[in-house]
């Protein structure tokens, strides 16, 4: 390649690239063929020895540039980045059926405070979810095993009762022997029922996944809100530190100042 | 027994925190550096330094490998480095050399600098983080990789995802302006008494 370099008007001879061949030998980053190629141009070619020579001298210059001492910084971050590995150290250690387990038990609880009222009577099936309908005796009750057993999903028990109030009453129809009413329930309409009520229960089930979703999103949000408030605290008591720092220098100097003051002082005085 | 990095990496990942420890502890000051370098403000630096170790954390089982450790952990925070500067949408800071404090001097020195050497050293190096900030990124990252972190040239192209021959054009263009606008703002002194 034959470049032109800024040093000089004299155009360059070197066979191939001539400014990475430079770069590569600048750094010394360079294959022992290249290097001797390199060299063996530069005996020949002054613009290429002074380029080089300024370079070098960038290079010299680029080290006069030190990034501040972090010395704060170590002292001050290390013990958060140690803190949260360490939470996510103890979040890896908990086995895989424990998570899943969790997760099913913050499902559950979060089902029981979603008050899910089931009901199935004569004029269909009725689920009722939220606080502003009072749970029901029946409900009530149902609810009861789930308290002694919390990781079972409560829906399971509402269904569990739904299942035997529906067949109580298919017992109490069968044993009337009352044809109006085979007509009202007939088998089909049954399992139409029961298949709604599957329905239903899904539906519940991916609503509570995505509540419990929501919340684990806003417990990582006010984490990440608190490690932020904790950062900034840490920085402001760093400053504080160099502040002192500085006051100190400060008032070594003035004290130097003085005695230095002072023992003049006295030699002038001792002075006939 | 001092622990190579990639085997304080499969310990950690085996769940000993204090081998990640270990790499925070080796790598803060590098990482800091860098970032330090790159954006130009200490604070935010040290919070990409932070992220860096938190994101590495995080990803640490992804980690398989292929690079050294301290390339990836190089390009993590080299990315956090580019997210900062696109979301500040501004080019690095440089602080200006009046704000620089005679007690900070004062304590800076060297046991045979006089001051006025010290306050010519600060100068130029103000006068050379200023140049570097006004580079094309990808130019101030090549110079930086290989200037301040003695990393080879496949590294820095592995590490920034370019050909090998493309990393050593930009550091020849990036010193070559270097070279123009320290001798435009007379750091020619600075390079006589090296």
């Amino acid at each position: 390649m034959t470049s032109m370099n800024e040093t000089s008007q004299v155009p360059c001879a070197y066979h191939g690239n001539r400014d990475q061949a430079m770069v590569a030998y600048l750094y010394d980053d360079i294959t022992p063929f290249e290097r001797a190629a390199f060299e063996a141009h530069l005996v020949t070619c002054e613009p290429c020895r002074v380029e080089l020579a300024e370079l070098r001298g960038v290079r010299t210059q680029l080290d006069r540039w030190e990034a501040p001492d972090p010395v704060a910084f170590a002292h001050t971050n290390t013990p958060s980045v140690t803190r949260y590995g360490r939470a996510l150290q103890a979040m890896r250690a908990v086995p895989v059926w424990a998570q899943v387990a969790a997760a099913f038990l913050i499902l559950g609880v979060s089902a029981g405070i979603a008050n899910i009222d089931l009901h199935y009577d004569q004029s269909g099936l009725t689920v009722r979810t939220g606080w502003t309908k009072p749970a029901s005796l029946q409900n009530v009750q149902a609810v009861a095993p789930v308290t002694a057993t919390p990781v079972s999903a409560p829906w399971r028990s509402d269904l569990t009762a739904l299942e035997q109030q529906l067949r109580a009453e298919m017992h109490a129809t069968s044993t009337a022997s009352a044809p109006a009413a085979r007509v009202a329930m007939p088998i089909a309409a049954e399992a139409d029922g029961l298949k709604q009520i599957r329905t239903l229960v899904d539906q519940s089930e991916r609503r509570q996944k995505r509540e419990l979703a929501l919340s684990i999103a806003q417990v990582l949000h006010d984490v990440e809100a608190q490690r932020r408030q904790d950062l900034y605290k840490l920085g402001s008591l760093g400053a504080l530190q160099q502040n002192t720092g500085v006051e100190v220098i400060r008032q070594g100097r003035m004290l130097d100042y003085i005695a230095q003051r002072v023992s003049q002082t006295g030699a002038t005085q001792t002075k006939p | 027994m001092t622990w190579t990095d990639e085997e304080l990496v499969a310990r950690a990942i085996s769940g000993d925190a204090d081998s990640f420890n270990e790499l925070v502890h080796r790598w803060e000051r590098p990482i800091y550096a860098l970032a330090y370098r790159q954006i130009g403000r200490e604070e935010d630096a040290r919070d990409v330094c932070q992220e860096t170790f938190l994101r590495a954390y995080r990803a640490l089982g992804g980690f398989r490998g292929q690079a050294k450790f301290s390339s990836w952990l190089y390009r993590i925070a080299l990315n956090l480095c580019r997210d900062w500067v696109r979301r500040e949408r501004r080019t690095p800071v440089v602080q200006p050399p009046e704000d620089v404090d005679i007690a900070d001097l004062a304590a800076a020195r060297g046991p045979s600098e006089t001051i006025e050497d010290l306050v010519a050293r600060k100068d130029l190096a103000k006068t050379v983080e200023r140049a570097m900030a006004r580079l094309p990124e990808e130019q101030r990252t090549a110079i930086v990789l290989k200037e301040y972190h003695g990393l080879t040239f496949q590294e820095i192209a592995d590490i920034v995802g370019c050909p090998l021959s493309t990393v050593k054009t930009r550091l020849y263009q990036g010193l070559t302006v270097l070279r123009r606008e320290l001798a435009r703002s007379g750091a020619a002194a600075g390079t006589r008494s090296a």
